[in-house]
């Protein structure tokens, strides 16, 4: 009779912290936040040796700390560095990440995080990715969409543009812990009402 | 106790509303069909996947396409215009942000909670005491265990084990066909029922009542599935990873034929509740089991722990770590891809598994918790015949 007093409790217990306070403590893990949803994945551009890929984007939020996006890598072929250099609107370059295919598997979701730029808010930055050691055999594919949001701009491939751009995703260092929570309680409290 | 039902359904329903997992997406995307004229979903997404958004093959029995199909035609004035739009949807962020998602988690979820109370029901009959069935009923509807497991992990499970359980109170009175058939209906959801039909040929205590309780299950599940025979069914459904996946340790055919010469050779008088329970104690022991599965024994389990209440904290335990094992698993949507419906930010969030990555091996802890569980199991098996004799 006790064990399932006892149980009662426990099980009224856990589904409310889990419900309600939970995602609360997972938050508290959050070190940085996208701005958008990850365009469509709808093609992709090859890069490798000098094919390299030239992105254009303004920041929509301040303490730009990361970009991510989609990367094809079949067979895990492509064991090799590659580079995401980041530069600003007067062409000095702001950071560079380096990556290794072997970690990349095929169409995986890859974050380059950086030190946060504080005021990135509103301003233009061009990303370069290449692959300089990789062959034919080896290239990593870059997924890419037609219809991209407007803070997205102009891609070049090969020195040529090209329509649409890469679907990527920026990631910003919020102001505060608990910013985030209020954050997250607030989309859910508004989708729910 | 009707006070107690509210706030077990309450707390069922705030689960179902705000745990997300991408599988009832899935297969109520392939059920949807069955309101579009499909009758063979098996060929149907063979032969389309070029053109479906969502490419998996449809790996459940031909009774879970046609119930989940069925009762979305019935549910699809509440879903509305928008649902098909959103079970289509191949952009894994879109539809968690989908401010119509908690509806249609609550209403597709339905269908578990009637069943679930259901169970609670059937348990409560396993009792002569009125007062340890009332014990039995609170104890299905108040551990957090199952709540989790049918509705954070939207199982599926729900129906055959609904017809498992009544097929052992059908048993339990003496009435084999009733039972051969429940476990038959069972199988046509989910392949799991008839493993037990060995153990069940050798419990009839006449030949002919071996050939009901054996038979009978195997003729129904061919039936169910006989329309749908074809290359696409066996592949998707009959040789998928989640029948044959039990079968991939060696250790279980071990532990099972163990069981199945104890009961041929020793045991002359069967208590074929017993070996329900330590068939799949066997098999959660040493096969990597999906999260889903610990759902067939867990009203089992809570029937022992009332009838023998010595047992109540070693069954508790043996809940505990085998909830902790598939939380190891190097999948997501086992712990925090469960919070997508919140913010799809938790995606940014390692998993357990590559917390722990980092200061120990996972393989290793799963390994650990699997022994534990293992030795709980031995433990709980010797007890449960040593009282037989």
């Amino acid at each position: 009779m006790n064990f399932v007093k006892n149980m009662i409790w426990l099980t009224i217990i856990t589904v409310l912290f889990s419900v309600f306070i939970l995602p609360g403590i997972f938050a508290l893990g959050i070190r940085y936040i996208p701005y958008d949803i990850q365009p469509p994945l709808e093609r992709v551009k090859n890069i490798y040796g000098k094919y390299t890929i030239f992105q254009e984007f303004t920041s929509q939020d301040a303490q730009l700390t990361g970009i991510a996006m989609t990367i094809k890598n079949p067979n895990l072929k492509n064991k090799k560095d590659f580079f995401l250099d980041l530069y600003n609107d007067q062409g000095e370059m702001l950071r560079e990440i380096k990556f290794n295919g072997a970690n990349v598997e095929d169409g995986s979701y890859i974050k380059f995080l950086f030190d946060p730029i504080a005021d990135s808010i509103g301003k233009k930055y061009n990303l370069v990715l290449s692959n300089p050691s990789g062959d034919e055999e080896e290239v990593l594919g870059i997924y890419y969409t037609l219809n991209k949001p407007a803070w997205i701009g102009k891609m070049t491939f090969n020195l040529e543009e090209q329509e649409g751009g890469i679907s990527l995703v920026t990631f910003h260092k919020p102001q505060s812990k608990l910013g985030v929570i209020k954050t997250i309680y607030s989309n859910w409290l508004s989708r729910l009402l | 106790m009707k006070k107690l039902l509210v706030l077990a359904i309450f707390l069922r329903l705030l689960v179902a509303a705000f745990y997300f997992h991408p599988d009832i997406k899935t297969f109520n995307f392939q059920a949807s069909f069955l309101g579009k004229g499909v009758f063979d979903i098996y060929s149907y997404l063979v032969n389309n996947r070029e053109n479906l958004t969502l490419k998996d093959g449809f790996v459940y029995f031909p009774l879970t396409y046609f119930v989940l199909g069925g009762y979305q035609i019935a549910a699809s004035p509440i879903l509305g215009s928008g649902f098909n739009s959103w079970l289509a949807s191949a952009s894994s962020n879109a539809f968690a942000v989908d401010p119509s998602i908690y509806k249609y988690l609550v209403v597709l979820k339905l269908p578990y909670l009637l069943l679930d109370i259901g169970i609670a029901f059937l348990i409560r009959k396993f009792f002569k005491d009125k007062k340890k069935g009332n014990l039995a009923f609170t104890l299905w509807l108040f551990n957090p265990f199952t709540i989790f497991l049918i509705y954070a992990y939207s199982n599926i499970d729900i129906f055959p084990v609904a017809l498992t359980l009544l097929s052992f109170l059908f048993i339990r009175k003496g009435k084999s066909l009733p039972a051969a058939v429940s476990l038959g209906i069972a199988a046509g959801f989910k392949l799991y029922p008839l493993l037990f039909i060995p153990f069940l040929f050798l419990y009839g205590k006449n030949l002919k009542e071996k050939l009901i309780l054996s038979v009978t299950p195997l003729v129904i599940f061919l039936a169910i599935c006989a329309p749908f025979f074809s290359t696409a069914f066996v592949n998707s459904a009959l040789i998928s990873g989640l029948s044959t996946g039990i079968f991939k340790s060696e250790f279980v055919t071990l532990g099972v034929s163990i069981l199945f010469f104890w009961a041929l050779i020793f045991d002359k008088k069967m208590n074929i509740f017993n070996y329900w329970i330590v068939l799949f104690l066997i098999i959660f022991s040493f096969a990597l089991f999906h999260v889903q599965w610990l759902l067939w024994l867990a009203p089992f389990l809570v029937i022992i722990a009332v009838k023998k209440s010595y047992l109540a904290i070693l069954v508790f335990t043996l809940a505990v770590f085998s909830f902790s094992i598939p939380i190891l698993y190097q999948d997501r949507f086992m712990t925090l891809g469960l919070l997508r419906a919140y913010s799809i930010y938790f995606d940014l969030l390692p998993t357990p598994f590559i917390v722990i990555q980092k200061i120990y091996d996972p393989a290793n802890l799963l390994m650990i918790f699997h022994s534990i569980f293992a030795g709980g199991s031995l433990v709980l098996t010797y007890r449960l015949f040593k009282q037989k004799q």
